[in-house]
């Protein structure tokens, strides 16, 4: 049941911090867990997904993995509902 | 309370005596138990450490026979590594001066940081400052190592620096240092605290108007040094210095009237004070 959940979408890496967190709030925990400072920063629109990997060390595909867990996570909780 | 005969504390190293071979300059020794506080009378009187006192900075240039007559006043306290001499806010009526070891003088911020103010080596006085102002002490004092001070009541330093007005001079040239220290900082403070005022106000124009170019983030509006000077309420001189400053460390690009954000993340570590990650 859990693996039809399972969310196909991938995050393209060229989607801005900004645009990220307003479509889908449930990734801030990541961006927090991470110690990062983009969640309301003021660069937010600027800045892409590739950038602050790279700003904060992190393997990309790693980072965006935790992204569309995150999402994909709701998205069950919101079918069980 | 009888101290035991100790072992020959390698301390000592500091000042070799003819008989002995050279050995490391390790000041460290075991403590057993927590820390204690006992009176060393002159016949228990270690001469080694009457000795050492004369390179205390405070003592340096008095005679043998007024060491000697300062040396019983004192009170010998070790206190085990990580164990504290005293703390923050305690009553200041004590003196010290280390004798062995390595104490830390940390003060703990309203941000609830513990700050490293100075290491203090042996030798060097510590709690001075605080007991000559009749105050408490305004930071903590923690032993890094093992170590050992002697102590004297701030009563006694003062009657001693009426008759040996060499101790009183010595005193002046310490205090002398640190306040050059400390205006030194504050001028560190005051600079940080202008750089991320302009940090911000760049930010928020960037919020505002910013354009992402090949570059960076433009800021897309005509603005000048003095505009962002009256924004930071600073002058045109710090900001241009500032802003030229950045430019050197790639952190953004100044045009006539244009601002180019090349680093993004660098401006925001500024602005927020955050620690920079190593690979930023």
């Amino acid at each position: 049941m859990k693996d039809k959940l399972m969310n196909y979408m991938h995050i393209d890496a060229q989607l801005t911090v900004s645009e990220l967190v307003t479509a889908w709030q449930e990734t801030i925990p990541v961006f927090i867990r991470h110690r990062m400072a983009c969640v309301g920063c003021p660069v937010s629109p600027f800045e892409t997904l590739e950038n602050v990997a790279v700003t904060y060390g992190l393997k990309l595909d790693t980072f965006l993995n935790e992204l569309e867990t995150a999402i994909s996570e709701r998205e069950q909780g919101a079918h069980q509902a | 309370m009888r101290r035991p005969s100790a072992p020959a504390l390698r301390f000592l190293d500091f000042f070799p005596r003819k008989a002995c071979p050279a050995r490391l300059n390790v000041a460290a020794f075991k403590i057993t138990g927590a820390t204690s506080v006992y009176n060393v009378t002159m016949s228990e009187s270690n001469p080694a450490w009457l000795e050492a006192l004369r390179h205390a900075e405070l003592f340096h240039d008095l005679s043998a026979a007024d060491l000697a007559k300062i040396y019983p006043l004192a009170r010998t306290r070790q206190v085990e590594r990580d164990a504290f001499f005293f703390h923050q806010g305690d009553a200041a009526d004590l003196f010290y001066v280390l004798m062995a070891g390595q104490v830390k003088l940390t003060q703990l911020t309203s941000d609830g940081n513990q700050q490293l103010m100075r290491l203090i080596q042996p030798g060097e006085m510590f709690g001075g400052i605080a007991a000559l102002g009749n105050a408490t002490y305004p930071a903590s004092a923690q032993a890094a190592q093992d170590s050992t001070a002697l102590t004297w009541h701030t009563d006694t330093i003062l009657q001693l620096m009426e008759t040996h007005p060499r101790v009183a001079l010595n005193t002046i040239h310490h205090l002398a240092q640190r306040v050059q220290e400390l205006q030194q900082r504050n001028l560190e403070l005051a600079t940080e605290r202008v750089e991320r005022r302009i940090a911000h106000v760049l930010l928020r124009l960037v919020r505002a108007s910013g354009r992402k170019a090949e570059t960076g983030i433009l800021i897309d509006f005509p603005l000048s040094r003095q505009d962002i000077a009256e924004m930071s309420g600073t002058t045109l001189y710090t900001v241009s210095r500032t802003l030229n400053a950045w430019q050197q460390k790639g952190l953004v690009e100044i045009g006539r009237e244009r601002v180019l954000i090349c680093n993004p993340h660098g401006l925001v570590a500024i602005a927020e004070d955050l620690t920079l990650p190593p690979h930023a």
